[in-house]
């Protein structure tokens, strides 16, 4: 790999995105600010745990809300209930993130495919379930109210601009953790678990360890929006981790497209601008959604950001590139 | 970070070889290794819980016939519901998440045609008949998907929440529900106690028996039930051999539909219709075709059963909990066989 | 690779006419059929603002002359967002709270600028200064009310806000509101005790009671009056039935009496047959709280199981009229408390009544239409005092509406110095499908008549509390 001709290349990229994050405050409305794109963000950042492990590892988890859930649930617990300071519990919850990832890789470790898409629904609507019923922990349906964003270095989080920035900054930092993963070989183990389960045994790979580590990976993301999601919500209910918001991480994921991570930003605000905007035109949102939903998975494979690389007419391009980076990759593996 | 395994996996069952390819597994549990301890462990943890049933059910006394029953009652709908769930996974290997959806257009097609003739078994009858074509049509759009299975899983999901806001437009949402047939209106009383039954809920249990009566008359003694189950075996053979699929799969999914409809409409009945109705049954369904293992109609029954005991046994002993045993169990069962309890291996590629 | 698209084309054209047929075809079953909610014929809509424009603005036009020279009306008018669960299982519920807010608005000279929930009332105003209605929806959960608000409130540039439904949303809509002093929130039907009694916010108003306030009288009827003893209890899971629970039993065992079963039956349950198994056969009475779907599963599964040996007795929105009708004979002789009945008499329930059923055909006053109304009825009286001018920061429209005494459909109305109404409860019993007035219980206040900080020392009511023999 000709590491040293792309570090330029990344540079600049970063010099672009950190442009562009810059920018934005100053182009839209505070409201739009707070609701449009930072809910995208926090929803995107959650999104791309589920993107990460159907789009590498071919895991569909619906656990993902279990995890978010878990990490914003524990911060809440951690602040409001035993009075830790506000930063200790923000890296407890980030920290829960991939403990959660791995219990929940553990128990599904030996699954796949429809099993584990089911499985992990069990899990989900589980941890949802507890989150209702078990009040000596989580106070039941009404869950936790009146939650303080935390200042750092003396911006109020729980001030848009300030918050704005900070999760612009993780939802990068998390794009470029995943990124960095899938360069591991730990990254292209998990592709092996998407591409040929018993070809990634027979080099000797465990399918439950790898299944077990994507999920724990994955975990990190889900975490990191489950803390920014209570910041923004100032709350955290069994709402917030319902059926509802299970499957509506799924749809984010899928109307953004798996096959790069960053589609579930695109998903997060495409379904955030649905779910503000589609009641000023229509009586009938859901159905809107829905349709919309079904259109998307109908015209495309790959989502949003599929039809957009197609419409550059790139996706061939794109396609032979990441079957060229994967072969030749696979070759390294071999070797 | 990713020890091999060493050795190959021995040749044969399956489960010894994830076993060794697993060294979580490996090295925590040596039972694994040995199906004959396993099965004594599996037995022992099983008479426990027997055990423990039993002793809660001594309890309350004669009202542990009611959470018998209530559980049967639960597990006829649940099997009115899994059944067509599981033959469509089986033989079009769909995950039809829009099965919750169409139970509820059942339903209240099955109310509409109520209210104009009040006439329980014709209302049953169309709104099964409106629930098998909703579900053709569904059919007819998964068709363009080409068995990309994660992608018609979606537009199924996508097609519930369609459905869902649709007869919120059509039905509005005042909950409601359908009146029994006048000879199964009111209750029996149970013999040897002073405990009533409704008979509505004894029928929801003869109609779930009748079901798997036809389906398995259907499936074991007709021609069309043959080429079902040659389908489920093996579909490529099934078009190579020059038999058209899809009209076979179509009539699958009008079966399942129609179960569906019926369901809704006992549900309805018995329960009641309203928003967010279909959630609740598609999960329970969900979960008794998983547990049993897709694709699998004996598992379905089974399950069905289990499912539909534990969850009465534990609504009555810990009310609390109650929805946290039914989902752990699920969670436990698909942790210990990852293909349910009557699947096959290679019935869940997607 | 031709062929194959142009048949997935065809197919999908194929689908898409199928779906617009189906779609369509309900569209026309809806305009047939006279019961649904949402179907209110489009004659009536089109003529009805005419008689509104004409009955109505008298009130509001006595007032345009007095204030209107020397206050400077802001031009943009005033802006009412209205919250309630549009989405959701609670669907029905929210479309009855729109018709009390176009209702109020209505009487100010608004028009309906449609016959579905989520279209507006426009041409209201108040003094002069132009009132516009903007509508959101949630599915009861916090987050979403709260998004829906800050829509409102940020895009809409909404100056109050009416709503929301649910307990669990108010909390989380004071929790929001509180830091935006300028914006007034006048509660719908969140039920919760703590949106106004522990921590209040000072610019959340409630003009109704709460769930504890809705059960009130009846734990003492039940005792004194019935003869019960022995009691056992059954409702959902969640912090709104154990404010009724906890309402009934701190009354019923003041007065002696024990309850012996607290049955919590976890939301999302359909099937409560083993939950009734669990009733025990030595008590006198079972109180059960429920809404919705849950009460008819309820009451349903009750009688039929047990053939109703042991007499219910209902919570307030278990036998609310809004679900009257679905419960059918079932609920014939069901003692409940709460706040809407059919026979109170009062000339301002009769005229809502008959206002409602001309503007929205076939809808019946029920606690949702009539508690979003007073919202609505309320802000709107306090805007007119203070001559719609909400320049100072809403205060001068805050302290207007902290004042406000009137006259409801339902019976007078005045607030604490919590801005918690105090109101007339009612001890009531279903007869022949309606709700008859077996006693009014005057002026019941957010501690049910208990010294203030006894009563909040007590702690929030939960599954133990109140404790009980």
């Amino acid at each position: 790999m000709p590491a040293s001709r792309r570090l330029p290349a990344a540079g600049a990229l970063l010099v672009l995105i950190g442009a562009a994050i810059a920018a934005v405050p100053a182009l839209v409305s505070d409201f739009v600010l707070l609701q449009i794109v930072i809910k995208s963000l926090w929803l995107g950042i959650a999104g791309t745990s589920l993107a990460f492990l159907i789009g590498q590892a071919g895991l569909i988890s619906l656990a993902q809300t279990a995890v978010f859930g878990a990490s914003g649930y524990l911060m809440a617990i951690l602040v409001l209930d035993h009075g830790l300071t506000i930063w200790a519990a923000v890296a407890a919850a980030v920290a829960a993130g991939p403990v959660a990832g791995l219990v929940i890789g553990a128990i599904s470790r030996r699954s796949s495919d429809l099993y584990l898409m089911m499985l992990t629904l069990a899990i989900g609507v589980f941890t949802f379930f507890f989150a209702q019923q078990y009040q000596p922990i989580t106070r039941g349906h009404t869950g936790f109210n009146g939650f303080d964003a935390p200042l750092l270095f003396g911006a109020d989080l729980s001030e848009r601009k300030p918050l704005f920035y900070v999760s612009a900054v993780a939802a990068v930092a998390v794009v470029a953790l995943f990124r960095l993963v899938m360069r591991t070989p730990a990254g292209l183990a998990f592709r092996g678990l998407r591409d040929n389960r018993d070809r990634l045994q027979a080099l000797g790979y465990s399918t439950s360890a790898t299944t077990i580590s994507a999920f724990a990976v994955s975990g990190f993301a889900a975490g990191v929006g489950g803390v920014i999601s209570v910041w923004y919500n100032g709350a955290i209910s069994p709402g917030s981790i319902d059926i509802t918001r299970i499957i509506e991480l799924l749809i984010v994921v899928t109307i953004g497209g798996t096959i790069r991570i960053e589609g579930a930003f695109l998903g997060a605000l495409v379904v955030t601008l649905l779910r503000n905007y589609a009641n000023d035109y229509t009586n009938r949102t859901e159905t809107l959604v829905g349709a919309a939903f079904m259109a998307i998975v109908l015209l495309s494979r790959h989502g949003l950001l599929g039809i957009l690389l197609n419409l550059k007419s790139l996706a061939p391009k794109a396609l032979r590139f990441f079957r060229g980076q994967r072969m030749a990759s696979e070759k390294e593996a071999v070797a | 970070m990713h020890p091999p395994t060493g050795a190959a996996p021995p040749a044969g069952r399956r489960e010894r070889a994830e076993a060794a390819s697993d060294p979580l597994r490996y090295r925590l549990s040596a039972l694994s290794q040995r199906p004959e301890a396993r099965r004594l462990f599996g037995a022992a943890v099983a008479l426990l819980l027997v055990y423990y049933a039993a002793s809660k059910s001594l309890e309350i006394g004669d009202r542990s016939l009611l959470v018998l029953l209530n559980g049967l009652t639960s597990a006829g709908l649940y099997f009115l519901m899994a059944s067509g769930f599981t033959l469509v996974f089986g033989l079009a290997r769909v995950t039809n998440l829009a099965h919750g959806g169409i139970y509820l257009l059942g339903g209240y097609a099955a109310l509409s045609v109520q209210r104009a003739t009040d006439n329980w078994l014709a209302a049953t009858a169309l709104g099964a008949l409106f629930a098998g074509g909703v579900s053709v049509v569904l059919y007819q759009v998964l068709r363009l998907l080409r068995g990309d299975g994660l992608r018609e899983t979606m537009l199924t999901l996508g097609a519930t929440i369609v459905i869902a806001d649709q007869v919120l437009a059509k039905w509005g949402g005042i909950p409601t529900d359908l009146d029994p047939p006048s000879f199964l209106r009111g209750s029996i009383d149970l013999p040897g106690s002073a405990l009533l039954y409704p008979k509505f809920r004894l029928a929801v249990v003869a109609l779930a028996l009748l079901a798997g009566l036809v389906l398995w008359v259907l499936l074991y003694r007709t021609r069309l039930g043959m080429l079902i189950r040659a389908g489920v075996d093996d579909p490529d053979m099934v078009s190579i051999l020059g038999i058209r699929v899809p009209l076979v799969l179509g009539s699958v999914f009008v079966l399942a539909g129609a179960l569906a409809g019926i369901a809704g409409a006992a549900g309805g009945t018995y329960l009641s219709l309203a928003q967010g109705e279909d959630n609740r049954i598609l999960l329970a369904s969900l979960i008794v075709v998983i547990a049993g293992g897709l694709g699998s109609l004996r598992g379905a029954g089974a399950a069905s059963v289990i499912v539909g005991l534990v969850e009465a046994f534990a609504q009555t002993h810990h009310p609390v909990l109650s929805v946290l045993i039914t989902f752990g169990m699920l969670i436990a069962i698909l942790a210990l066989r990852p293909h349910g309890l009557m699947g096959g291996a290679d019935h869940a590629r997607l | 690779m031709r062929p194959r698209n142009s048949k997935l084309l065809w197919r999908l054209l194929a689908f898409l006419a199928m779906f617009t047929l189906i779609v369509s075809a309900c569209g026309n079953d809806d305009s047939s059929d006279d019961g649904a909610p949402t179907a209110a014929p489009e004659a009536t809509a089109a003529a009805e603002p005419t008689a509104a424009a004409t009955a109505a603005p008298t009130a509001a036009s006595t007032d345009t002359s007095s204030d209107e020279a020397d206050t400077t009306p802001r031009t943009q008018g005033i802006t009412i967002g209205a919250i309630s669960t549009l989405d959701g299982p609670f669907a029905a519920l929210g479309d009855f709270s729109m018709h009390g807010v176009k209702l109020a608005l209505l009487e100010y000279g608004g028009q309906l600028e449609g016959t579905d929930t989520r279209d507006s009332v426009s041409g209201a105003s108040v003094a002069g200064v132009p009132i516009e209605l903007v509508i959101e929806g949630s599915d009861a959960t916090p987050d979403v009310a709260v998004e829906a608000t800050r829509k409102m409130v940020e895009q809409d540039n909404a100056d109050i806000i009416i709503g929301p439904l649910s307990g669990d949303e108010g909390l989380a809509l004071k929790d929001y509101i509180r830091d935006i002093p300028d914006v007034t929130l006048v509660n719908g039907t969140s039920a919760s005790q703590d949106l106004t009694l522990r921590d209040p916010a000072a610019n959340v108003f409630r003009f109704g009671g709460d769930g504890a306030m809705w059960t009130f009288g009846v734990g003492t009827y039940a005792y004194e009056e019935l003869g019960h003893r022995r009691i056992a209890t059954i409702a959902e899971d969640y912090s709104y039935p154990y404010d009724q629970v906890g309402a009934v039993l701190t009354e019923f065992c003041a007065a002696g009496g024990t309850v012996t079963d607290r049955i919590w039956v976890p939301l999302g349950t359909q099937d409560y047959s083993s939950f009734v198994a669990q009733i025990p056969d030595d008590v006198d009475a079972v109180f059960f709280a429920m809404g919705g779907t849950d009460a008819i599963n309820f009451v349903k599964q009750y009688d039929e199981f047990t053939g109703q040996a042991i007499p219910l007795i209902a919570g307030p929105t278990a036998v609310d009229q809004s679900v009257l009708a679905e419960l059918g004979d079932r609920a014939e002789g069901l003692v409940s408390s709460g706040p809407v009945v059919d026979d109170s008499g009062l000339s301002e329930f009769d005229a809502f009544a008959a206002r409602l059923d001309e503007v929205f055909p076939g809808q019946t006053p029920n606690i949702f239409n009539i508690y979003y109304y007073i919202a609505t009825k309320s802000a709107l009286q306090a805007l007119e005092e203070v001559g719609a001018d909400i320049s100072d920061g809403s205060r001068a429209f805050q302290a207007a509406l902290a004042g406000q005494s009137w006259t409801t459909p339902i019976g007078p109305v005045f607030l604490d110095d919590k801005r918690q109404a105090v109101v007339d409860m009612y001890l009531r019993q279903v007869q022949d499908g309606s709700q008859v007035t077996i006693r009014t219980l005057p002026q019941v206040n957010a501690t049910l008549g208990f010294d203030r900080d006894d009563y909040i020392a007590k702690g929030s009511f939960s599954r133990e509390n109140p404790p009980c023999g």
